[in-house]
């Protein structure tokens, strides 16, 4: 299957947008056909520990296969990234560039929140003409350490510079961290936004992902199980 | 089981605490198995196991072990193990912490300090575990045995390891919660420390308050830990509702 395909809408014929896979076969089979929509940003959220960053992952691994250029942003060592990377079945053949907090080039600090956005639009233009995938965990972290107002320009912007270029940002956010209207304000920029989460029926406590919106795609109502394991992850529809 | 209203309210306490603790114990392996982060799938099992040994540790008294060397050992067994999982409990809670916190700092030299403190932790139970035996022995071989000075000194040992270790991590877990953005992991990490400390205090309640009031208040926090407990190993992680609307229209 092709990283990227073009979505034909039976109605009107022609192409109407390109859609750049999640690496995740399943997942790409839900969002109605091979994934997310080509300039975009998606934001997942969900609790600590739950596989957002498995997500970040297999998109990078997806798009390293395949030849796109892949930025990982993160607050974290790279030294910790490659870890979990390893522990979801990623082996470390192949890597996307970084900005980590160590062990990268380019440092991430997130008390400089301008320098980050800099280095990121920077190492994306410098390839233009590529297609081009970020995946990023600061934005929890600068949302956290700085005022809301200011951080919804930030991100308002940085999205859309990223989409000037052929280009999908996936940003991981945890729910934990924020007021609900911190992270309902956020999900506006966002042109897709998908849950993962533990639900919790009776006794009963299921990992179930969800899918808030998505470009393009009607609104996909209910939740799906995923599993994570080290050979990959799938999302399946849920049973009840 | 005795007719006498402090046995009985000791048997229920006990009966409770089992029941609430399988329930926790239950519901953190659930749990687990829902994280993907090794980290955390590791808290939660140790949170089980936690509450599996308290567990176990109620359940004993219902049953009377023989008052030979085998037995005493055995009686013994699941206060030392619940020292040992406590301590892996709270080491996995305050890497969680570190974790979570965006500059990853070490609470308290935590991450130097782990290793030494499971190695002399460890060491401290298996000394107080040979003295448990040989005084045993000795007790069993007949009246007018005393036991060696060396298994004398390995009580008192023991206690101040277990102060000082899970005292100074107490702290640690105090400092990495005030440092984690996540609430549902400070509210978790603050119900641990209120449940090792409603532990501590029926321990001390039971020791110097003599007769049926000690035992009785003793009981009384021991089930207050244990629901505590419960309550932090519900907070391992955010547990959402399944929306009705969202649930009807996929259909």
């Amino acid at each position: 299957m092709s990283c990227v395909n073009t979505l034909i809408s039976p109605a009107s014929g022609p192409a109407v947008s390109q859609l750049v896979s999640t690496g995740v076969v399943t997942l790409d089979q839900l969002l109605g056909g091979d994934g997310y929509p080509d300039r975009s940003a998606i934001l997942v959220v969900g609790p600590p520990g739950i596989g957002k960053e498995a997500l970040g992952y297999w998109f990078m691994r997806s798009g390293l296969v395949q030849g796109d250029y892949c930025l990982y942003a993160t607050h974290r060592p790279v030294s910790d990234v490659l870890r979990d990377m390893k522990g979801v079945g990623i082996e470390s053949d192949r890597v996307p560039d970084w900005i980590a907090s160590t062990g990268a080039p380019v440092k991430c600090d997130l008390r400089d929140p301008t320098a980050i956005s800099f280095n990121i639009k920077d190492a994306v233009h410098k390839n233009r003409g590529r297609r081009v995938r970020v995946a990023t965990d600061v934005l929890s972290p600068l949302l956290v350490l700085n005022p809301l107002e200011p951080m919804y320009s930030y991100w308002s912007q940085l999205v859309a510079d990223l989409k000037q270029q052929d280009s999908v940002l996936l940003a991981l956010a945890e729910d934990g961290m924020h007021p609900p209207n911190v992270l309902t304000t956020m999900e506006q920029l966002f042109d897709g936004v998908v849950e993962m989460r533990l639900y919790e029926e009776g006794l009963a406590i299921t990992p179930l992902f969800r899918v808030k919106k998505m470009l393009g795609l009607p609104p996909l109502h209910g939740y799906f199980r995923f599993s994570v394991t080290n050979t990959g992850m799938e999302v399946l529809p849920r049973v009840r | 089981m005795s007719g006498d209203p402090t046995y009985i309210i000791n048997d229920a306490s006990s009966i409770a605490q089992i029941v609430i603790l399988v329930l926790g114990v239950y519901r953190a392996l659930v749990m687990r198995r829902g994280f993907v982060d090794a980290t955390y799938r590791s808290r939660a099992l140790w949170s089980a196991f936690l509450m599996l040994v308290i567990a176990v540790t109620n359940a004993q008294f219902f049953f009377s072990f023989p008052n030979d060397v085998l037995g005493t050992v055995l009686g013994f067994a699941p206060f030392i193990a619940i020292i040992i999982v406590s301590f892996a409990f709270v080491d996995r809670s305050m890497l969680v912490a570190v974790r979570s916190d965006f500059f990853h700092r070490n609470p308290l030299h935590w991450l130097q300090l782990r290793i030494p403190a499971s190695v002399v932790l460890v060491g401290s139970a298996a000394l107080i575990f040979a003295a448990v035996t040989v005084s045993a022995q000795l007790a069993n071989s007949g009246p007018g045995t005393n036991a060696p000075i060396w298994a004398d000194l390995s009580y008192y040992q023991f206690f101040v390891v277990v102060v000082l270790i899970l005292g100074y991590a107490a702290i640690g877990l105090i400092v990495a919660a005030r440092r984690t953005p996540d609430k549902t992991l400070r509210r978790s990490i603050r119900l641990l420390g209120l449940a090792l400390g409603s532990f501590v205090v029926s321990i001390v309640l039971s020791t110097i308050i003599p007769g049926d009031a000690g035992s009785i208040l003793g009981d009384v926090f021991t089930l207050l830990a244990t629901y505590v407990l419960y309550l932090s190993a519900m907070s391992l992680t955010t547990l959402g509702r399944v929306e009705k609307d969202a649930q009807a229209a996929s259909r």
